[in-house]
């Protein structure tokens, strides 16, 4: 039977969506001598691998070199963000059509089906249809899992891994995660699991023993929540607005430099792509680090608080600028820049009185160049201080190729 | 110093001086208030001055009508002592202070109170008879209100922390504005004895909201004393001392827009009732109502997720083309909750340019929309 999704919260479908191996994938998905083999891509570490290599135990996190040491024929690939994200465009646009409400990760995405099924009918067929629509269409084979709650739909979603479809009926939620192991709730992390093991307590259903009170004297308030979920109760609203803590892009640089523009070059290029992001979210910032770390491997790094929350690469530049100056203080070339913003909040949709008219025409020229980007890709547009990597780094359709972007969201 | 007063002007005072008392400080002597009794002469009886002073603003209040039988100064725990006479009974209070301990005397009880020696106290300045201006007092209660709403909460735009407070020529014009909504308001009846003068200066909001506590019927006229980074308001019965906010207040002149093509006359009780009902679909983080102007009527709208939605619907004498605007009703609210004519025009241009509601020539609120539709 499906029930009615109310507006009351209680009659909720959460539709979890997880993209498999997801960067492996799409590398084998674009060479077929890849298929079958096991794959890793990252730099330094495991972002992702396919699961023939995870078959190996190799895990996303893992360094190169111990994940060679565990699977020695494992092909290494540095990978491409951009084109991974062009994938991933074209699956929640896939999945937009499923679900009205939709929040997207880097590989992963939720969607509230409430108020859908007399539309789609049972969520298990939307579940069967998104699948198959999304290999036919993109080639990527995905996960869903569907629950009364995200913790639930995600948690379902895990235990069908991959190429799977798992669907709890409502009311089954407790029953469900009883037998889990405790690692898979969420905000139970190695630590906690480590800690949790210590005490005998290996599966969901252990963790009920414990009083409310023993859960807070154990982990504060993530205890709290720990003894809500481990009864199949999420207790984060679902759809509330996700304010990011930050928002950084990082690269390391194809030979190091100690060049003072192509540094900035670098820097502005970042910083761009940054608040590019920032404003497609509809934030505004506070405060910006720098981080850098030299050919001797020191690493340094330098914030500041902005003096008003915003949005426009023109405020936030001239203090990225001055924290360079701070960490940037050694005769020694750099191998990886990056910047880090922070401090978030909704921008304010009130307008201003005294906006100046340059304010104005900022915002403007901003939402401009942002839509040309969008379009026509970020190098369509080059400005300022980044024109001095033109003609040094390859581009393609999305934007300058870094030699290790970072993946951080 | 021995004085007998009556309990409930000096209670008053006392709540006027609680104004300016921190609750809490690391200076002893700003949390104290104090008390000096002067006796009478002849006829005139004697008064009671109290005086208190955070270091950046401060009140000397009198308290006339006191037998004082010995001058002489005391400086008190402010807040403690407004206790005393808020808990104390009949009508007298009786003071009566050898060195720091003080008596307090009411009908049923006797207190000790230590106090603080004088000379601890931080120098309180006289007002300055001469070069001080005279404002009428008639419509500064009206215009301190009307305009106070309007003032930013937020340090980072300092200069829009007080309200400004101009005169024109014979006009007093008081501006307050938070850079999202805008209230200016003018009167002709500034200056007094014909003279013509100018003067622009940020006031601090809390200096003003204590001028408007200190007025009373009694009072015609405020002398104003500035210096360059001070201001000294007297009335009949108190001085406030006050910093004045350094910064420059934005051309409020340039943002009160003249252009408005489209006047919409709504009745201000039918607007205030709509307004508030509209308000009661938005949350916290999403303020947005939609107002669209259509021949005759005025329908208010807003969806939150959620939440749900609304549509109100008043009857207006709007004849053009249909406009739509997104405002924060709250904004709207404030200004209806101190505007006080039965109706109120408003003038607009399209939906990104601030509205304007005018309420007589006097009285003008600009409001600018939100960026987002419904």
């Amino acid at each position: 039977m499906v029930r009615d999704g109310g507006s009351d919260g209680v009659g909720r479908t959460i539709l979890h969506l997880d993209i498999d191996a997801f960067f492996a994938s799409i590398e084998q998905l674009k060479n077929p001598y890849l298929r079958g083999k096991p794959v890793i891509v990252g730099a330094g570490v495991i972002a992702s691998c396919s699961y023939e290599a995870r078959r190996y135990g190799c895990r996303a996190g893992m360094s190169l070199r111990q994940a060679l040491r565990l699977c020695p024929h494992a092909i290494i690939l540095e990978g491409n963000q951009h084109t991974y994200a062009c994938f991933t465009e074209a699956i929640w646009e896939i999945a937009r059509r499923w679900l009205p409400e939709m929040e997207t990760y880097l590989d992963e995405a939720y969607g509230d089906l409430a108020g859908t099924e007399k539309l789609f009918g049972h969520p298990r067929r939307v579940g069967e249809e998104l699948k198959r629509e999304i290999l036919e269409r993109v080639g990527l084979r995905v996960t869903v899992g569907i629950g009364a709650n995200r913790m639930v739909a995600k948690m379902a979603g895990k235990s069908a891994k991959p190429d799977g479809l798992a669907f709890v009926p409502w009311g089954e939620e407790e029953a469900f995660v009883a037998d889990r192991p405790v690692g898979d709730l969420p905000g139970v992390g190695p630590a906690t699991e480590a800690m949790l093991r210590e005490m005998n307590l290996l599966k969901v259903r252990d963790l009920r023993a414990l009083s409310r009170e023993v859960f807070k004297a154990m982990l504060g308030k993530n205890g709290l929540h720990l003894y809500e979920r481990c009864r199949g109760r999420d207790t984060r609203p679902v759809h509330e607005r996700e304010i990011p803590t930050t928002i950084s892009r990082e690269t390391s640089v194809h030979r190091p430099t100690g060049d003072a523009a192509e540094i900035r070059a670098f820097l502005q290029y970042l910083a761009e792509r940054a608040l590019r992001t920032i404003r497609k979210l509809g934030l505004v910032t506070r405060a910006v680090r720098v981080r850098v770390r030299y050919e001797d491997a020191r690493g340094e790094e330098a914030g500041q608080t902005l003096d008003r929350a915003t949005d426009v690469d023109e405020e936030v530049l001239p203090v990225i600028w001055k924290c360079l100056d701070r960490v940037f203080t050694r005769r020694v070339n750099l191998t990886h820049m990056g910047v880090v913003f922070s401090k978030f909040a909704v921008a304010d949709p009130q307008a201003e009185l005294f906006e100046t008219v340059r304010d104005a025409r900022l915002s403007r020229l901003h939402a401009a160049v942002d839509a040309i980007r969008d379009r026509f890709g970020h190098s369509a547009v080059t400005a300022g201080a980044s024109i001095a990597l033109l003609g040094k780094i390859h581009q393609d359709g999305y934007g300058y190729v870094l030699r290790c972007p970072s993946l951080t969201k | 110093m021995k004085a007998i007063t009556a309990r409930a002007p000096l209670h008053e005072a006392f709540q006027l001086a609680m104004n300016v008392v921190p609750p809490r400080s690391t200076i002893p002597a700003v949390t104290h208030l104090k008390l000096t009794a002067t006796a009478g002469s002849g006829k005139t009886p004697g008064h009671l001055e109290l005086a208190c002073t955070d270091l950046e603003f401060g009140l000397l209040i009198t308290v006339s009508g006191a037998q004082v039988k010995e001058e002489g100064t005391v400086v008190l725990p402010a807040a403690r002592m407004g206790a005393i006479l808020r808990e104390s009974e009949g009508e007298d209070v009786s003071l009566d202070s050898d060195g720091t301990l003080t008596h307090v005397h009411t009908s049923d009880a006797s207190f000790k109170i230590v106090g603080l020696d004088p000379a601890d106290f931080p120098a309180v300045p006289g007002f300055e008879e001469q070069g001080a201006i005279p404002i009428d007092t008639k419509d500064l209660s009206e215009m301190i209100r009307k305009t106070q709403f309007a003032v930013s909460s937020e340090v980072v735009r300092y200069a829009l922390t007080g309200q400004l407070f101009e005169i024109h020529g014979k006009e007093l014009r008081m501006v307050a504005s938070d850079g999202k909504r805008l209230a200016f308001i003018k009167s002709r009846t500034a200056g007094r004895g014909g003279e013509s003068r100018n003067l622009r200066v940020i006031v601090p909001t809390k200096t003003m909201n204590l001028l408007d506590r200190v007025l009373t019927d009694r009072d015609e006229t405020v002398w104003i004393h500035l210096e360059e980074t001070q201001v000294r308001l007297k009335t009949s019965r108190a001085m406030i001392f006050s910093r004045l906010i350094d910064g420059n207040f934005p051309d409020y002149e340039a943002v009160i827009p003249a252009d408005r093509d489209k006047k919409i006359t709504l009745n201000r009780e039918a607007l205030f009732a709509a307004v508030r009902k509209a308000a009661l679909m938005t949350t916290d983080k999403s303020r947005a109502v939609r107002f669209t102007f259509a021949k005759g009527k005025l329908t208010l709208f807003t969806r939150t997720a959620d939440v749900g939605e609304v549509t109100v619907e008043t009857p207006t004498d709007y004849e053009g083309e249909e406009i739509e605007l997104t405002f924060n009703p709250e904004y709207i609210a404030d200004y209806l909750k101190v505007m006080t004519d039965p109706s109120v025009e408003l003038h607009l241009k399209d939906r990104s340019s601030a509205a304007v509601f005018k309420a007589g020539k006097e009285y003008v609120y600009v409001l600018m929309p939100l960026t987002v539709s419904v």
